[in-house]
């Protein structure tokens, strides 16, 4: 379970201006719930799985994964709990290693890392039927460098490597915005998969209408850092891309009207 | 306002005293000047205060100690050393000025004859007899025609005693060959340079920073069969050597201070110069040598040392050395055998400098310190008994702490890695001279790793030093590039690289990377100290300043390494070639001396390889993108 309480960031430009980018996010998340979150540009998406994932401290509010208290701490020491997809196939792996050694790596998340040879016989034998899992052939390239890889194929291995120690949540941040759409429709397949069969409890944003609705269980819509709207159940089933549009556009306009209508402070 | 005491009884005296830096010849001319005192009554802390500064070979730092003596209401400066002389000429105006150990007062605008010369200062001048040490070379050795020298162009005596050299060379009928040298890094170097040029041996000219490092020069020239003749008695390690005495030039300076403690005006008292000569020499050395010296020559001799019972008893020269020849081959390879052991000492320089700038993507710049840190802290313990074993595993620990400590300042105070690197590398210039004692320590005839590659070894009794240890930096090179290769392979190694690679994957697997820069960098600076340790074992000595230019040493070998990789990939072959690359730099060095290149366009030839590494691959792949546009 992910409990997210009054949560609050603000960012201060170079330039001096402050950006509120969430403005009191409360959120919780049963175990094993799939949530996509759908907003507009700078809704402040991308700053709400950053503040879990805990690259930077909130200014306000709690962060509890799987009932431990996050709030405070650095990221490495939450990366156990965490596995996460960005939206740059180049920042979740390491380029100049072997996808082996992405995978090793990965696999020791959250875990201490001795003075020992991990990436044995064993280990590639155990990563090559993994990979071959994904069905985009890339067993065969376990010892080549990620760098090498294309950005379809990176993704894919992040994805593998997100969840190969199964984490207490997956944070997917537009993880197929850069992938044309053969390789995104096989990224998404692929992300289907491996939440089904772990039951990860996963919170992915899309720019996609149809992928929010399409996957997982409730969608979130996210609007000046705050939730505009939470779907689940009959209320999103019913729902279609256009319906989904319509509704975040007329929740918008009325936001917006509140704001531009609000007295002068 | 009235002082409650009344007045003062006698004008108190404080006396400034300054030096340079610690070599032999000015500390012997310092106990002379106490002793004269001592000998008169004035004690320092009882009857007089000295305020003592030494600028350890920072000469900006003498202008410093000047104005501080003025603050602190110094009576009277002493100086001993020339720039300490200059530095002294130049703020004191009002007080007096004695000098000693100046070779020549006049060329640093003292005066202008013994009795004309600025009325605040006077002093004792030792003009060491340079042309009569040319002369006694000749004599000593006949078959020799041709000698050289080294000299420091910043030393501001070089130019009058290289003319004193060449006068000298003129009477005897001899050719002399000079060679600059401007560090002691470089004396190994310019030693090569003057065989290369045709001298057969070498009469070395007096010169603060080359006297420092006088174990560098026996070393050299014991290694390029060039007989050694030394123009100060105070080093030891020369065969025979023509001086004059800086302890009773020291003396001299005293009695004249005492002169002006008791009231005496200085611009009335003449620049007093040291006359006595005194001849020594050192069967000992000889014998190392492998020369001998003619029945003439040693009933001319004031003292004879190195434990020859029929030879003249020696008197009050340094304590007679018990001296083990060191051995030398003499075959053709020899020079070449030199170069690539020190290219595999450097090795360990050159993977610390890939772990840093490759591995960890640091800036860092701490090398240049710990590189010397390594040195000192294994030359320190060795000439103290320690195990040459024992004191390299220290020396590694040591510069593992250094390396640290510019990790902390970057993790954890946020400073850049630059910054953080140049603080440390300052901060080791004080730490290595306290670990020294002193500018510069020799290592010639101490136990170093050589004893224990015979203890292991006892075939290896008949090779020369350099085979013993060329033969020892293999394997030491060979195990620790297999460590080097499995450590980073391990989980831990990985998540290191990972840091260079990519932070913010590596943070979200978990590891901190704070952590892992900073023990990164105790790694890399662990081995960079290795380096250091057994450089100074190699070339007979630490000096404070060796360890300028480590970095672009390292550099250098790194880019090398990743030309001669060919574009193949793979940690292990990368490894390998780094440490190739750090035998073909040294190698590429000697290769220049061989040719005869002078030591001053040594860092320009360094520059021009690495450039030439850095523009191969381009080069290439401009040739092969051309072929295939064709
Ligand atoms: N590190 C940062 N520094 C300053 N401003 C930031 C930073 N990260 C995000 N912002 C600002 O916060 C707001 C929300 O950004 P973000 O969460 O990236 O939006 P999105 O919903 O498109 O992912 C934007 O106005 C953005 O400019
Ligand atoms: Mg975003």
């Amino acid at each position: 379970m992910i409990e997210i309480e009054r949560l609050e960031k603000t960012f201060t430009q170079p330039g001096g201006e402050r950006v509120p980018a969430l403005r009191g996010i409360d959120l919780v998340i049963p175990t094993g719930q799939f949530v996509t979150v759908i907003g507009t540009n700078g809704s402040g998406k991308s700053t709400l799985l950053n503040a879990v994932a805990g690259t930077f401290l909130p200014d306000g509010g709690t962060i509890r994964i799987a009932g431990i208290d996050v709030t405070r701490q650095p990221e490495f020491r939450r990366a156990s709990l965490i596995g996460r997809v960005f939206q740059d196939p180049f920042k979740g792996t390491c380029p100049s290693m072997s996808v082996g050694e992405n995978l090793r790596m990965a696999e020791l998340r959250g875990e201490r890392r001795g003075l020992r040879v991990g990436l044995s016989r064993s280990a590639l034998d155990r990563y090559h039927e993994l990979v071959k899992g994904l069905g985009m052939r890339l067993e065969g390239r376990l010892r080549a460098t990620m760098g090498t890889l294309s950005g379809g194929q990176r993704q894919a291995i992040t994805l593998l490597m997100a969840t190969l120690k199964r984490p207490q949540l997956l944070l997917l941040d537009e993880h197929t915005a850069a992938l044309d759409p053969r390789a995104a429709d096989q990224i998404i397949k692929i992300t289907d998969d491996v939440v089904r069969e772990n039951k990860l409890t996963t919170l992915m944003v899309t720019h996609s209408m149809e992928q929010a609705l399409e996957q997982g269980d409730r969608t979130i819509m996210v609007h000046r850092g705050e939730i505009l709207a939470d779907l689940s159940g009959d209320e999103r089933a019913g729902l279609d891309a256009n319906d989904l549009l319509r509704r975040f556009t007329e929740l918008r306009y009325t936001v917006e009207f509140a704001v531009a209508n609000r007295p002068p402070a | 306002m009235t002082l409650a005491c009344g007045k003062s009884d006698a004008r108190k005296i404080v006396i400034g005293y300054a030096q340079v830096s610690s070599v032999a010849t000015l500390d012997e001319a310092r106990a002379g000047f106490f002793k004269a005192l001592a000998d008169s009554g004035f004690v320092p802390d009882k009857t007089i205060t000295v305020i003592e500064r030494n600028a350890q070979g920072d000469i900006p730092a003498l202008g410093l100690i000047m104005s501080d003596f003025q603050q602190q209401g110094v009576t009277h400066v002493a100086t001993v050393s020339s720039v300490a002389t200059q530095a002294a000429l130049k703020s004191i105006t009002d007080r007096p000025i004695i000098f000693g150990a100046v070779a020549n007062p006049y060329v640093i605008g003292a005066g202008t004859s013994p009795a004309n010369h600025r009325p605040n200062i006077t002093g004792a001048e030792i003009p060491l007899p340079v042309d009569s040490a040319v002369v006694l070379a000749h004599e000593t050795f006949p078959d020799v025609k041709e000698w050289g020298t080294l000299f420091d162009p910043a030393d501001p005596f070089a130019e009058f005693y290289l003319e004193k050299a060449k006068a000298g060379a003129a009477a005897a009928g001899v050719r002399l060959i000079t060679v600059a040298c401007t560090g002691p890094g470089d004396i190994a170097a310019g030693i090569q340079a003057l065989k290369a040029q045709g001298a057969r041996g070498v009469v070395q000219i007096p010169s603060v920073m080359i006297g420092g490092a006088f174990s560098a020069v026996v070393k050299s020239t014991r290694q390029a069969n060039m007989p050694l003749v030394g123009t100060t008695t105070s080093f030891q390690g020369a065969p025979i050597a023509l001086g004059l005495s800086f302890y009773a030039n020291g003396y001299d300076m005293g009695l004249i201070m005492i002169r002006v403690l008791r009231g005496a005006d200085p611009a009335t008292i003449p620049f007093q110069s040291e006359k006595k000569r005194s001849l020594v020499v050192d069967l000992a050395s000889a014998r190392a040598y492998g020369v001998t010296i003619p029945p003439a020559i040693l009933a001319r001799a004031d003292s004879v040392i190195g434990g020859n019972p029929e030879a003249k008893t020696s008197t009050a020269g340094p304590q007679a050395i018990t001296q083990q020849p060191a051995r030398r081959g003499n075959n053709p390879f020899e020079f070449w055998l030199v170069a690539i052991t020190q290219g595999l000492a450097f090795a360990a320089l050159a993977w610390g400098v890939y772990l840093s700038s490759r591995v960890l993507r640091f800036a860092d710049i701490t090398p240049d310190g710990s590189f010397t840190l390594g040195a000192a802290v294994a030359a320190a313990m060795i000439v103290s008994g320690k195990d040459p074993l024992l004191a390299t595993g220290v020396a590694v620990l040591a510069g593992m702490v250094a390396g640290y400590v510019t990790g902390l300042l970057h993790t954890r105070l946020g400073v850049k890695d630059l910054l953080a690197g140049i603080l440390v590398m300052t901060a080791l210039y004080s730490v290595n001279l306290h670990v020294m004692g002193k500018s510069n320590i020799s290592l010639l005839d101490v136990r170093t790793l050589v004893a224990d590659v015979h203890a292991i070894i006892p075939a290896s009794q008949g090779w020369s030093d350099d085979l013993s240890l060329g033969v020892l930096f293999f394997f030491i090179t060979v195990v620790l590039g297999l460590i080097l290769a499995w450590f980073l392979r391990t989980d831990f190694g990985m998540a290191m690289r990972a840091v260079g690679d990519n932070p913010a994957m590596i943070t979200a697997q978990g590891v901190d990377q704070r952590r892992m820069i900073e023990l990164g960098l105790a790694i890399a600076n662990g081995l960079v100290a290795f380096s250091g340790a057994l450089m100074a074992q190699q070339q007979g000595f630490a000096d404070v300043a060796m360890g300028v230019g480590t970095l672009v040493a390292g550099m250098a070998a790194v880019i090398m390494g990743e030309t001669l990789l060919f574009n193949k990939r793979g940690l292990g072959y990368t490894i390998i070639m780094v440490a190739a690359g750090a035998i073909l730099f040294r190698g590429m060095v000697a290769l220049a001396l061989r040719m005869g290149l002078n030591p001053i366009d040594l860092k320009l030839a360094t520059a021009a390889f690495v450039l030439a590494a850095l523009a191969l691959p381009k080069l290439r792949v401009t040739r092969s993108a051309f072929r295939t546009a064709k």
